[in-house]
């Protein structure tokens, strides 16, 4: 506990360092200024502004990137409360009575609440993690490869299983994007696989190129092919900006009881915001005196949702430094982004760059500060980026995300690939193919694999490392979760039909 | 073809695009030269297991279709043109780039996107376009040290 402060402190000199603080500014500014764009959610946001940190030290870059990931996250409540295009499945649910709100012409209001119930619940959510990610590095030091490899594969299913109508699609997506993980040269042997002859495959598909090409390309193709028939249309806001003491008296209840459903269960390997943020909702809607007003503009059910989608944000961070673990399509990107400084999220990080993962850390407490003065009394200008007409947003977009693509290793090869996978992506949307899986599945794919083959070569080839609940009951019983939540709704559905 | 026919036909064509994918996988993994070094667990092992995973996979969407329960899914409503013009666009970027560089293969990429979106200001389009590649080259290139490719015509322009 002293020791967790002594660190937290640590980290709040590195952020305070004004250079620091700056990239922290510059982050979360330019975040809000995307994930404000329609159609654009946090993940995208982050794949896409990758290259904009590549001159930056690990330290610096990672302040920016965590600004970057809460800024995305209040300018994607901006986008589906005044457009009702939520640009991620967690802000589907304030998409409903957030635009409900706008166009009875209380669009400021409902702004406001998700801005400062996203501030509450980031900066609790965000404590919680002070607290908990350290417990979780001590509990992980216990984690040898096969309790690793039980992680990743609970991983694989609740993110597949749990999000979703059909299993066979979340599966084909998760597949997917196995298949694309394995890809280039096998680490412990060096032979190289699925690569065909072509050098630039040997390192691998990077998972900024799936990213960007399921989120945005794809994305722009499914609007090129929607455009005609979707109309659009903007409530400006008007009136009173502020909320008024009865919007206060009904909203700081659902930020809190937002923050207690999203932090914990963000931080479970269960697919980040959506379930925390439907729980939200459908718990405000029980408590609530009016439940009638809900879908027609409840400041409720945004604060809510709203709240359990900024905490949940904060939850899905603590695996992904404490174990390494993404359980999200951003936490993928980030990974991602920490790979590509060669460092790798989880125990040993914490051990051995202190500054970086506290300095993170801090800096998101600030981020949160700077974010509620960036929104409050900005709302108006953000809500400008709203009218860039289509052609010249899309156009942007592509811009950015073939910049995105090509920067990273400089050759034209990863923008064919960036092409294919947008194709990928656009048949996908089509079909309600959900995304996520596909790059998780890409990240964690060969992780998991790593740790299967490293596991059997402590054992020597002894299997029961993965059954014998005597010998390694931690990874059994992940193992056995894993297994229950992909049979126990197959069963379920099997009796009822 | 009515919308869960149509969706049908979308689960044969992921299922067949899976099974696809296996047999590659298969292939490539049964090409693989053997490793000299000793491991316990060869790097064909998951290959494998992912090819199988994909076959199964493959059979599961195969079943759904041909056991025709209606979907809850609606098909959406598509135009195809609009895609293929953003597609001819990326393909216009790739082409160019290397040739006469970033800024001229993303100002053409922008016109014909805000094109496909139904815009027919195209010298706006042009203008506004070159102005974003422009910045952005200067932008990553000058102060965050990427390296946008210049394009060679530039080059022998500039230097030669």
């Amino acid at each position: 506990m002293m020791e967790t402060l002594q660190l937290l402190f640590q980290g709040f000199a590195v952020s305070l360092d004004p250079m620091n603080l700056l990239w922290a500014a510059v982050g979360v500014t330019i975040g809000t200024a995307i994930g404000v764009l329609p159609g654009i959610g946090p993940s995208l946001t982050v794949a896409l502004l990758l290259p904009v940190t590549s001159a930056l030290e690990p330290t610096a870059a990672f302040i920016m990137f965590g600004g970057i990931f809460y800024g995305a996250m209040y300018g994607g409540s901006t986008t589906s409360i005044l457009l009702n295009t939520p640009g991620e499945s967690g802000a589907i649910v304030t998409a409903i009575d957030g635009h409900a709100m706008a166009r009875k012409g209380r669009g400021a209001q409902a702004l406001a609440t998700a801005a400062i119930g996203s501030f509450v619940a980031g900066t609790i959510a965000t404590l919680a993690m002070t607290f908990v990610a350290p417990a979780m590095v001590s509990f992980a030091l216990l984690f040898g490869p096969a309790e690793y490899f039980g992680l990743m594969v609970l991983a694989f299913v609740t993110v597949t299983a749990v999000l979703g109508t059909n299993l066979a699609l979340g599966m084909a997506s998760l597949m997917l994007g196995l298949t694309l993980g394995l890809v280039g040269i096998d680490n412990q042997t060096g032979a190289a696989r699925l690569t065909f002859g072509i050098p630039e495959l040997l390192d691998g598909i990077d998972v900024v190129i799936v990213a960007v090409g399921l989120f945005a390309i794809g994305e722009a193709l499914y609007q090129a092919s929607r455009y005609r028939y979707e109309k659009e249309e903007i409530y400006a806001l008007k009136g009173s900006l502020w909320m008024s003491r009865e919007d206060w008296r009904r909203s700081w209840k659902p930020w809190l009881r937002g923050t207690i459903i999203g932090y914990p269960i963000g931080s479970l390997p269960a697919g980040g915001s959506e379930i925390p943020t439907f729980l939200s909702y459908v718990v405000e809607k029980r408590l609530a005196k009016n439940p009638e007003e809900f879908g027609h503009g409840a400041i409720e059910a945004v604060a809510g949702p709203e709240a359990a989608n900024n905490a949940s944000a904060a939850g899905v961070l603590t695996p992904l430094l404490a174990l390494g673990l993404p359980t999200s399509a951003t936490a993928a990107i980030m990974l991602a982004a920490f790979q590509q400084y060669g460092l790798q999220p989880g125990p040993l990080l914490f051990e051995n760059d202190p500054q970086l993962v506290w300095g993170m850390i801090a800096s998101l407490y600030i981020g949160n500060v700077f974010l509620l003065l960036l929104n409050l009394p900005m709302a108006g200008v953000w809500v400008k980026l709203l009218l860039v007409p289509k052609p010249w947003l899309y156009g942007g977009i592509l811009a950015f995300a073939t910049l995105g693509a090509y920067s990273l290793n400089n050759n034209i090869v990863d923008l064919v690939l960036l092409w294919i996978i947008g194709i990928g992506g656009f048949g996908m949307r089509l079909l309600n193919v959900p995304v996520a899986p596909c790059i998780v599945g890409l990240i964690l794919g060969p992780m998991a694999e790593q740790h299967f083959r490293r596991a059997l070569a402590i054992s020597q080839g002894d299997l029961s490392v993965f059954y014998n609940p005597m010998t390694h009951p931690l990874a059994v019983s992940l193992l056995a979760l894993a297994a229950a939540f992909l049979l126990v709704p197959l069963v379920l559905r099997l009796r009822r039909a | 073809m009515n919308s869960a026919a149509k969706i049908q036909t979308g689960k044969l064509v992921l299922g067949t695009i899976l099974f696809l994918l296996a047999i590659l996988v298969a292939k490539e993994t049964f090409s693989l030269t053997p490793p000299t070094q000793q491991a316990t667990v060869g790097p064909a092992f998951f290959p494998l297991l992912v090819a199988f995973g994909l076959v199964m996979n493959g059979a599961a969407l195969f079943w759904q279709a041909l056991r025709g329960k209606a979907s809850e899914d609606q098909w959406i409503r598509h135009d195809m043109a609009p895609v293929l013009i953003v597609l001819a666009g990326l393909v216009i970027q790739m082409a160019l780039l290397s040739m006469a560089g970033w800024i001229v293969g993303t100002t053409l990429l922008f016109a014909t996107v805000a094109w496909a979106f139904g815009s027919r200001r195209t010298m706006l389009d042009l203008t506004i376009g070159f102005v974003l590649s422009a910045a952005s080259f200067y932008l990553f290139n000058e102060m965050l040290g990427l390296s946008l490719p210049q394009g060679w015509i530039v080059d022998t322009f500039m230097n030669g």
